[in-house]
């Protein structure tokens, strides 16, 4: 799955950063927080409609910051360019989150794609996929942060 | 002087056992490629309403067709085949076969045959019929 | 089934918002993201933002809540993606905006509603932009089984699926063995009179047009397989191609002794190589419902 938002990154060829694909972290059980969860409601009160935050939790309450997340697990953050930029987030869903039960999370370095940009500065862009499943080993979701690492102009 | 051919209206069938288990429902799962939870996964099983893993209805219509056919060997094909499934086989307890001969073609090229499984507790879990002919397997 | 409102080029816009203090925090630590320029002014000024920073997540949570709060209770995402293009400064005044740019029906889960999300800051540049699938569950009633839903999303009457299986040896013996059938299979031999079972694409799950059943806030008492028929005009032989094409005859309804029954009924016609018929078979799934208890609260969600 790649982020719609920008569709114009090509799959990278460049060694410094392709010896990181397929990196995988370790296996993590984790579970939805109730008071986490609540306390990042009260963070919207007034901007919101609050029942929105009452119904049943998705991989982005879970996992609010997948870059973060795959890190935490243990992945390397990739730094080979000038700096390292967060370059946003894709969730999908296919099942509900387990409310009453923990579930398992395996982070991995899916992919690495580069693009130029306007002024013809390299674009990194590392794929930190985190793959969710249910103890019964059915798929809950995916979620991937995006991390660039772009050169800065000279 | 084969079964098909000396049968009459009433002849019986004779009777098979099977016991099943859950490493036979796999392999029928795997044979009919039908891999719904219901007949292997107990947990799943319950959340669908039964009481536990069950025996797939294709499952006890295909012993009760394999009572057919080799009751009939050589001699017949089975042209039709009708299972209706009014009761649930739990996995592990013994499935009874029984067959009889429901009529006779006036030429005694074909028959009707009345074919029911019995559970444990000796009620009809199953009823079938099926139609044996000698000839006329297209090729 | 509920007309659905939806429709391409729809937008909803927020009245502006401001993220506070109060708000960060709170993210903070539901998020546990305590790193210090999104709440300590003299880190932020240090980092060379003019006040301490939103955490671009707080901004895509607003966005899926927003989203979520417009398309109704029960909407979904299925598919969100998000990108943070500038940082926005706590107390400053920030609105969002939402466009629909398609819809798609789903049958059996509702529709599919495509979209674009962003926050905008008070100088209009775009701070947080977002894209989304959103599914929106078709209204249905609690103690109702949905029939029209259901007639809607196995064609019926219509072709349902076509699928074309080659019968290998392996695939015989398997399900000889299966049956406690023992003895060699070759090329050419018959297959037992229930292989049809193996080469039913419903079974097979290479059509599943109704499993939306399975996922219904109603207790389910039990079910499978009511009646197997076929009819032949000769055994299956291993060498076969065979193309099923699958056609649903009968979608209905009947109180039974544990539950409210649901029948559905398919038609298969077996064709060789050369389209000549082998065989018919007609067969017909229940699945059993309680619709006396109430349901689940909040329902049941994919």
């Amino acid at each position: 799955m790649s982020s719609r938002l920008q569709s114009d990154f090509i799959a990278s060829a460049d060694e410094r950063v392709t010896t990181f694909v397929g990196v995988v972290s370790p296996v993590r059980l984790v579970r939805v927080n109730e008071h986490a969860r609540a306390v990042s409601a009260e963070s919207m009160q007034g901007i919101i409609d609050l029942r929105t935050a009452h119904t049943p939790p998705r991989l982005e309450d879970v996992c609010p910051d997948p870059l973060v997340f795959a890190i935490e697990s243990g992945l390397p953050r990739i730094r080979v360019l000038d700096r390292q930029i967060d370059g946003g987030s894709s969730w999908r869903n296919l099942r509900p989150v387990p409310i009453d039960d923990s579930f398992y999370a395996v982070s991995q370095i899916s992919a690495v794609d580069e693009r130029h940009t306007a002024t013809g500065r390299l674009m990194m862009r590392a794929h930190y996929e985190t793959r969710f499943t249910t103890r019964r080993g059915e798929l809950i979701g995916t979620a991937i942060g995006y991390s660039l690492d772009v050169e800065v102009a000279s | 002087m084969s079964a098909f051919s000396t049968a009459v209206a009433g002849t019986e069938l004779p009777s098979a056992v099977h016991v099943t288990s859950t490493a036979q429902l796999v392999k029928y799962a795997g044979g009919a490629y039908d891999y719904s939870g219901i007949h292997y996964d107990q947990d799943y099983a319950r959340s669908r309403g039964f009481s536990g893993v069950i025996v797939h209805g294709f499952l006890k219509a295909g012993l009760l067709a394999r009572l057919a056919s080799e009751w009939a060997g050589d001699d017949a094909w089975v042209a039709s085949f009708t299972a209706r499934y009014v009761g649930v086989d739990v996995v592990g307890a013994p499935i009874v076969c029984r067959g009889r001969v429901d009529e006779v073609s006036a030429d005694a090229a074909s028959l009707t045959l009345e074919l029911w499984t019995e559970n444990a507790d000796g009620a009809v879990t199953t009823r079938a019929r099926a139609v044996l002919r000698a000839e006329g397997k297209q090729n | 089934m509920t007309e659905l409102t939806w429709q391409a080029g729809q937008t909803w816009a927020s009245d502006p918002f401001r993220p506070s203090l109060s708000s960060v925090v709170r993210w903070a630590a539901g998020s546990d993201d305590f790193t210090a320029f999104h709440f300590d002014p003299a880190v932020a000024t240090e980092l060379g933002h003019a006040g301490p920073v939103v955490h671009g997540t707080w901004k895509a949570s607003v966005l899926r809540h927003q989203i979520l709060g417009w398309l109704g209770d029960d909407a979904y995402l299925t598919e969100f993606d998000v990108e943070y293009r500038r940082a926005d400064i706590v107390g400053e005044e920030l609105r969002s905006t939402i466009e629909i740019s398609g819809v798609a029906d789903a049958p059996g889960l509702g529709h599919h509603v495509t979209g674009s999300a962003q926050i905008v800051a008070s100088d209009d540049s775009v701070t947080t932009s977002a894209r989304f699938v959103a599914t929106v569950p078709p209204t249905r009633s609690d103690n109702a089984l949905p029939i029209d839903e259901l007639k809607k999303a196995v064609r019926l009457g219509d072709i349902a699926g076509q699928v074309t299986y080659r019968i290998d040896v392996s695939d015989v013996r398997r399900f000889r063995e299966s049956l406690g059938m023992e003895g060699e299979v070759n090329e050419g031999d018959d297959a037992p009179p229930t292989f049809f079972a193996a080469l039913d694409p419903v079974e097979r799950r290479d059509i599943n047009l109704d499993s939306f059943l399975l996922d219904l806030p109603i207790p389910m008492t039990g079910g499978g397989n009511a009646t197997n028929e076929v009819e032949y005009v000769r055994p299956f032989r291993v060498g076969d191609v065979v193309t099923v094409t699958t056609r649903y005859t009968e979608v209905y309804e009947k109180k039974g002794s544990r539950g409210t029954l649901l029948f559905r009924v398919r038609v298969n016609d077996f064709t060789d190589a050369q389209g000549a018929p082998i065989a018919q078979s007609r067969c017909s799934h229940v699945l059993s419902f309680d619709l006396s208890s109430s349901p689940a609260a909040g329902g049941q969600q994919r």
